[in-house]
């Protein structure tokens, strides 16, 4: 018998479900969709043995079947079709679609050999706004550790208490910290709840999670996390996603964060962007670039030197508190963080020649930048 | 049967009934964790392989461990979390001059950060008996060369050697308390608490360490209080023979404004210095530091960066990462005429013009005093001794002529600052550790 279900629908969760698979070669399987139906829905599932990805879809069904076929093959094929109904049947390992002027028969693997996704208590919750919330991420997952010299520093921190979130990532050069305050809070948390989850999942949750609409539901273990969204105002769920979590303890990074700077800036964010960005043309093999700070000037002097290629110096008139200092820093680093503050004005604190700097929106202070300088020579 | 020999003949029978495909990616990282009686228990890196493992091999594997042992009844999978990789030494090779949060690095109970160990500690003919205590200290913490008071110029090793002995310590009896702290530290920790009222709090944490090493002791000087602070817990730790190790730019007799009872406890022990390493220990050193970064010159090339950086290890590994950027960035290995190129800029000209100001400003500093102190019209020895260095420091070191000087301490005869002259230099040569003392002003001098 007939599975009906509206091929928009299928493309969309299939769009889903395939961002985690192709990355495995040892196990062919999992590039593979488990298709799996249940009462008048139709379920799709993907892992990579670290990430499980779930979706439903309204379907009209008859009975329990299952197959597995591969996702990508699968995908492909419907963005060419143009029916808005689409017939599946299963039978054996083989996927039949069906429509009026087409039949394709896919060939699958058995179900039976597709890996069992760990299930997870549904015991401790917390509902959150999906957009603000992934954004957030968006805001710090570049600044993640890409070595696996430290694992830990590899994932994104999310340390959850009874007012807000607070999302961290560090390479241990630089550490940006967005605080989400959480606008309505539903949950049942009974604790601080902090984990480290890896950058590829919190990258799939704001591909995934952004347009949710409503709102999304984040599940704590032990040793995973489950993110669900919702059919339209309904508590039956569309989509999940289950993580393993990062083992290990993420620094005590509040620590570094300078509380105090001896001197301070504030200047105006799209100038000294596009100053720094001139200035990075001319800078050395190191991506040094040299800021000069002197109250009594009230100016930044932006300096690079290259000498094979010349040298450039610009002023940027600025408000400048506490000591004359200098300081050299990786344009790079300098020009990625400033890029994700918000407002038009920054302000930046200094901490002498080789001590943190700390960079944040003069209007919003949720969103933290500390740098490490280059060592002086 | 031990538990990794059991697992061994498992895996060795499940491997002949499964794909190579399966069994890499289910039974990578597993093992048997613990035997609890009748059961096994098996530990799985993740959850996805537990699920697995447990619901189709479950049997497989049960039936294997009961031919091999009839007592085995049952077995329970749990994701266990294997110990990531410790690897500190790896730096930013793309940009090792970047500073990084050095907070993270640190073990968080002992302050120590585990990149210095004995191992990656170049020992040579300079550091041979530092090197040696410290060991000695780390087999037997408390019971040899307590204090062990460590010192010698900036950037020579000793703060390498005083966290190496902490880990060494660590590893050999993992149960001492181990506490690393720089004498800055102690400081502030001290005026936080009595600015806190803690300072009973704090005198307890400090009494329960085993090994207490406090790194540039030098700069307690002046602070009384916490000289005085410092002396109680050095007493309470020393007779209950705990182990306390101090290093310091200079010997406790150098240290100004010491108090007398703190400096003849520092010199109660063993007192070694680092000096600065001959050539030879320089090239094993710069060898160290490539097979740490994993690249490598030519020794020719090693030859010359030791040859023209002498006095500072931290100013060699400079040397030797700047080479390293060039050969990243332009992909191309560095001959000996592009290293020097590359090496203008470091290796300073042999003699560095060095002003009459900087020779008053260091001498003054050294001696905790005013740069104009040195000017009064006085005979307070305290006084007089420096100014006398300083000015067999502008005879040595800036070749004024005697007149000049004389008449830059005001107006003074050119026979006084001769007579200063001849008074040190007689000294340098019949007192070692003034001689010591005045090496450590030179230094001063010329890397400041």
């Amino acid at each position: 018998m007939a599975i009906e279900v509206l091929r928009e629908n299928l493309k969309k969760g299939l769009q889903i479900v395939e961002r985690i698979t192709g990355k495995n070669l040892v196990l062919p399987i999992l590039n593979n969709v488990y298709l799996k139906t249940e009462k008048n829905s139709l379920r799709l599932a993907t892992t990579d043995l670290e990430t499980a990805i779930y979706h439903w879809i309204l379907a009209k069904t008859d009975k329990e079947q299952e197959i597995t076929v591969p996702v990508k093959l699968f995908s492909n094929l419907l963005s060419f079709l143009s029916d808005q109904k689409i017939n599946l049947e299963i039978k054996d390992k083989i996927l039949i679609l069906s429509g009026e002027n087409y039949k394709t028969e896919i060939k699958g693997l058995d179900p039976k050999d597709f890996p069992i996704i760990p299930k997870i208590e549904k015991n401790e919750w917390i509902e959150i706004d999906p957009l603000s919330f992934t954004t957030s991420i968006s805001q710090v997952i570049d600044f993640c550790s890409t070595t696996q010299v430290r694992p830990e520093l590899t994932g994104v921190y999310f340390f959850f208490s009874e007012k807000n979130v607070k999302i961290v990532a560090t390479d241990s050069f630089r550490l940006a910290e967005k605080t989400l305050n959480y606008q309505t809070s539903q949950g049942n948390l009974k604790e601080e709840k902090a984990f480290i989850l890896p950058r590829s999942a919190a990258r799939e949750i704001t591909g995934i999670f952004n347009e949710s609409g409503q709102k999304i539901k984040i599940f704590f273990t032990s040793n995973q996390v489950l993110v669900e969204n919702y059919f339209f105002e309904s508590e039956t769920p569309q989509t999940q996603l289950i993580s393993r979590l990062i083992e290990g303890e993420f620094p005590n990074y509040q620590d570094i964060i300078p509380k105090e700077s001896k001197t301070e800036i504030l200047a105006d964010k799209s100038q000294f962007l596009n100053y720094l960005k001139a200035a990075s043309i001319f800078a050395g093999r190191g991506n040094e670039v040299n800021l000069k700070v002197d109250a009594k000037d009230k100016r930044i002097e932006i300096l690079t030197e290259n000498t094979d290629v010349g040298s450039t110096q610009f002023t940027l008139p600025a408000k400048i508190n506490g000591e004359k200092t200098k300081i050299c820093f990786n344009y790079k680093f300098l020009l990625e963080g400033i890029s994700k503050i918000k407002g038009d004005e920054i302000y930046i604190g200094l901490n002498g020649e080789d001590g943190p700097g700390l960079i944040k929106s003069q209007e919003d202070s949720s969103f933290l930048y500390i740098l490490m300088p280059i060592k002086p020579t | 049967m031990t538990k990794e020999e059991l697992w061994q003949s498992v895996l060795a029978q499940i491997q002949l009934n499964v794909s190579p495909a399966n069994f890499a990616t289910w039974f990578k990282n597993t093992k048997i964790v613990g035997v609890n009686g009748s059961s096994v228990i098996i530990g799985t890196p993740n959850a996805f392989s537990r699920e697995w493992l447990e619901k189709k091999y479950g049997k497989t594997i049960l039936k294997i461990l009961r031919n091999l042992d009839t007592q085995i009844k049952k077995i329970e999978f749990q994701v266990i979390s294997h110990k990531p990789l410790k690897n500190f030494a790896q730096k930013s090779v793309e940009y090792p001059d970047q500073l990084k949060f050095e907070e993270f690095y640190l073990d968080k109970k002992t302050n120590l950060n585990p990149k210095y160990t004995f191992e990656n500690f170049v020992v040579g003919p300079f550091n041979e008996l530092p090197h040696a205590a410290a060991w000695a200290v780390s087999e037997n913490p408390g019971s040899v060369y307590n204090p062990l008071f460590i010192y010698g110029g900036v950037g020579l090793g000793k703060t390498h050697l005083i966290q190496a002995l902490g880990n060494k310590v660590l590893e050999n009896f993992p149960n001492k308390k181990v506490r690393y702290v720089s004498s800055e530290r102690f400081t502030s920790e001290i005026i936080n608490s009595i600015k806190n009222q803690t300072i009973d709090r704090f005198k307890r944490s400090y009494h329960q360490i085993d090994l207490l090493i406090i790194d540039d002791i030098q700069f307690l000087s002046g602070k009384e209080k916490t000289q005085e602070e410092f002396f109680h817990i050095f007493n309470s730790l020393y007779e209950a023979n705990k182990q306390i190790i101090l290093s310091s730019d200079r010997p406790p007799k150098a240290i100004s404004a010491l108090e007398e009872r703190l400096r003849s406890r520092f010199e109660g022990g063993m007192i070694a210095d680092i000096s600065i390493p001959d050539f030879e220990s320089r090239v094993a050193i710069l060898k160290q530091k490539m097979q740490e970064k994993n690249i490598f010159f030519d020794d020719q090339i090693l030859e010359y960066i030791a040859e023209n950086i002498q006095s500072n290890i931290r100013e060699l590994e400079g040397a030797l990462n700047r080479l390293i950027i060039y050969q990243k960035i332009n992909n191309q290995t560095v001959d000996l005429e592009t290293a020097k190129k590359l090496l203008k800029r470091i290796i300073k000209p042999q003699a560095k013009r060095v002003s009459f100001q900087k020779v008053i400003d260091i001498v003054a500093e050294f001696y905790n005093l005013k740069s104009k102190d040195l000017f009064q019209k006085t005979r307070k020895q305290e006084i007089v001794r420096p100014r006398q260095i300083a000015m067999y420091l502008l005879r040595e070191e800036v070749k004024l002529a005697f007149p000049t000087i004389g008449k830059k301490f005001g107006g003074k005869d050119h026979t006084t600052a001769i007579y200063a002259y001849e008074k040190i230099a007689k000294e340098i040569e019949e007192n070692e550790s003034f001689s010591e003392e005045i090496n450590i002003i030179k230094e001063r001098i010329y890397t400041l």
